[in-house]
């Protein structure tokens, strides 16, 4: 009988113990409520979306003071070379006023009118009214504002804007107006340095210096032919052209 | 009191094991015995080590507060992207752009000596705002996330082209361009360029009034080359504030033959640069501005070295289709 109850008492304890082991042992399941559980991504869309919060490079009512080579790419017969200035004032982030001044260089387009000049051809464009500089006021529309990575460790600033213009030519003897329609990137070094290339279609009222000899005996009138009389200024004829301008430099705000 | 419970418990098990282990000797062979003995061990010592873990605060475990705030961040600018919307691109385009403003104010980075280092174990990340703690990077890939991506894989793009510097003759025409990239920053690209013209207003009155026909001068015809692609650049523009456009500036190199109108064309030497503006991770809008040297032999001329410069502007597209990490 003794030996009866210890067995019940002995595996009455064996299960005891298991039990215990297992319910110590037993992996706990966490249950979340369903409609706290994220189900998709997604991302805050903004009434107002403003992308550029801290602006590096700042314009706004800041001056502009830059110096510049350029060329008109389209050019036969002057010197294709200039050298010139902006300034300009920066009134916001996005609008700008600049002043473009353009020294064109002395001389010919030795590339065409040497030939030119030789026979059979005979002509002197020397005879021609000589350019003398260009003013136009530009205005700058700053669309676009950004960065650029060079490699993996060098970042830099950029802006790239339209330019819409008016101004004049002035000749020997006369001004002549005209318009640009281009597109202008900037490339800051620092704050306030930057290197600018502006691409330009010029369309203005220009001097042909074509003049010609039309009329029998083909000697006698004014024109750029050697041997004939040297015209006047004011007897070549005037025409709408249009000019490809590429300018280069570098320009600073203060 | 815990302790004391866990002692107690312990003890109890171990009494009961003892009076179990002398009821068995009158009936098992020592081997089980000792199995049976060293069972019971092993579950007792894992109960006692399951207490344990489960009397430790979670609070204190900083992997939870960390994970949850860390979110898909990656600093690598390799080939891949995610499949995220252009909403979710913009979103991290924005939060790049403010982050990168201040890196670019920030001074170069001081190289750290071992006093200065932080174990980020030693550091305790309960907010979002404790990020700052962690330990800095000491190389940052910048603008990371590229988002037109373009390694291994082709490029067809087409255009429209017209030569800037001819003031004799208007000439348009259209280009096509065809590449292959094998990394981020190099590819090679097949061009070519079908080009016609007619008769400027110089030309025109030149012939008018002096009655020279131009014959000397040259008119290009076509051009087809190979050119090798350097892709340094990489930026991000903000259109109006509104909108985030990625683009790539690259410079090629190469060369190929040109023809011209009426005469021998020859070989010629090309040098381009242009920008690539992505509209989606597989097409974008393209111009390229380029200068082509050439030898030519105009009809009843001598030969001579002959430049154009060349203003593209078209579309591009990418395939196949973006590797995504």
């Amino acid at each position: 009988m003794n030996q009866k109850k210890l067995n019940i008492f002995s595996t009455m304890l064996i299960v005891f113990t298991i039990t215990l082991f297992q319910t110590k042992l037993m992996a706990e399941t966490i249950e979340l409520p369903e409609d706290e559980l994220a189900t998709e991504t997604v991302t805050p869309i903004y009434d107002t979306p403003d992308v550029v919060k801290n602006r590096n490079i700042v314009t706004e009512k800041k001056f502009e003071l830059g110096g510049y080579l350029g060329w008109n790419t389209t050019e036969p017969i002057y010197n294709q070379g200039k050298f010139g200035l902006n300034i300009g004032y920066h009134w916001s982030e996005k609008s700008a006023l600049v002043f473009n001044y353009a020294q064109w260089m002395s001389g010919l387009n030795t590339f065409y009118t040497d030939g030119l000049r030789q026979d059979p051809n005979n002509l002197d464009f020397d005879r021609a009214p000589k350019k003398k500089y260009s003013l136009y006021a530009h205005y700058e529309w700053k669309v676009f504002y950004g960065k650029i990575s060079l490699g993996k460790h060098l970042t830099t600033n950029t802006s790239t804007y339209p330019i819409f213009g008016l101004g004049t030519t002035a000749y020997e003897h006369k001004s002549f107006p005209g318009l640009d329609l281009g597109v202008g990137q900037k490339f800051y070094f620092n704050k306030w340095s930057a290197l600018r290339v502006d691409l330009k279609l010029q369309v203005a009222q220009q001097i042909s210096p074509f003049l010609g000899d039309t009329t029998a005996p083909y000697n006698n009138d004014k024109s750029v032919k050697v041997g004939n009389p040297t015209p006047e200024p004011s007897d070549f004829k005037e025409r709408w052209g249009v000019n490809t301008i590429l300018d280069v430099g570098v320009s600073a705000t203060f | 009191m815990v302790n004391i419970l866990k002692k107690l418990q312990f003890q109890f098990i171990t009494n009961i094991f003892n009076f179990v282990e002398m009821y068995l000797l009158t009936k098992l062979k020592k081997t089980f015995l000792l199995l049976l003995k060293s069972f019971f061990i092993l579950c007792i010592s894992f109960l006692i080590l399951q207490n344990k873990i489960q009397a430790a605060d979670p609070a204190d475990d900083p992997n939870t507060t960390v994970a949850d705030t860390i979110g898909n961040s990656d600093s690598d600018s390799g080939s891949g992207a995610s499949a995220a919307s252009g909403s979710e691109d913009t979103a991290a385009d924005n939060v790049e752009l403010n982050s990168f403003e201040q890196e670019v104010k920030k001074a170069p980075t001081k190289k750290e000596t071992k006093s200065e280092e932080k174990n980020i174990q030693d550091e305790k990340i309960e907010q979002v705002t404790d990020l700052t703690k962690l330990h800095s990077f000491n190389d940052i890939s910048v603008l990371q996330k590229k988002y037109l991506s373009k390694t291994g894989r082709f490029q067809l793009s087409g255009g429209v082209s017209a030569i800037a510097n001819n003031p004799w003759a208007n000439t348009f025409g259209i280009n096509g361009k065809f590449g292959y990239h094998f990394t981020e920053a190099w590819g090679l690209e097949a061009s070519f360029m079908a080009m016609t013209g007619s008769d400027s207003v110089d030309k025109k009155e030149l012939q008018k009034e002096n009655d020279i026909t131009t014959s000397n001068f040259v008119t290009l015809k076509g051009y087809y080359g190979l050119d090798l692609v350097w892709i340094p650049i990489y930026g991000k523009m903000a259109l109006h504030n509104n909108k985030i456009v990625p683009f790539d500036m690259y410079f090629s190199a190469g060369g190929g033959a040109s023809q011209i109108e009426g005469g021998q064309g020859g070989g010629t030497i090309h040098i381009g640069t242009g920008q690539i503006f992505a509209a989606s991770k597989s097409f974008g809008y393209r111009w390229d501005f380029s200068w082509n040297g050439y030898l030519a032999k105009p009809q009843g001329n001598e030969q001579r070295f002959f430049n154009d410069l060349v203003l593209s502007f078209g579309v591009c597209f990418f395939f196949p289709e973006v590797n995504y990490r």
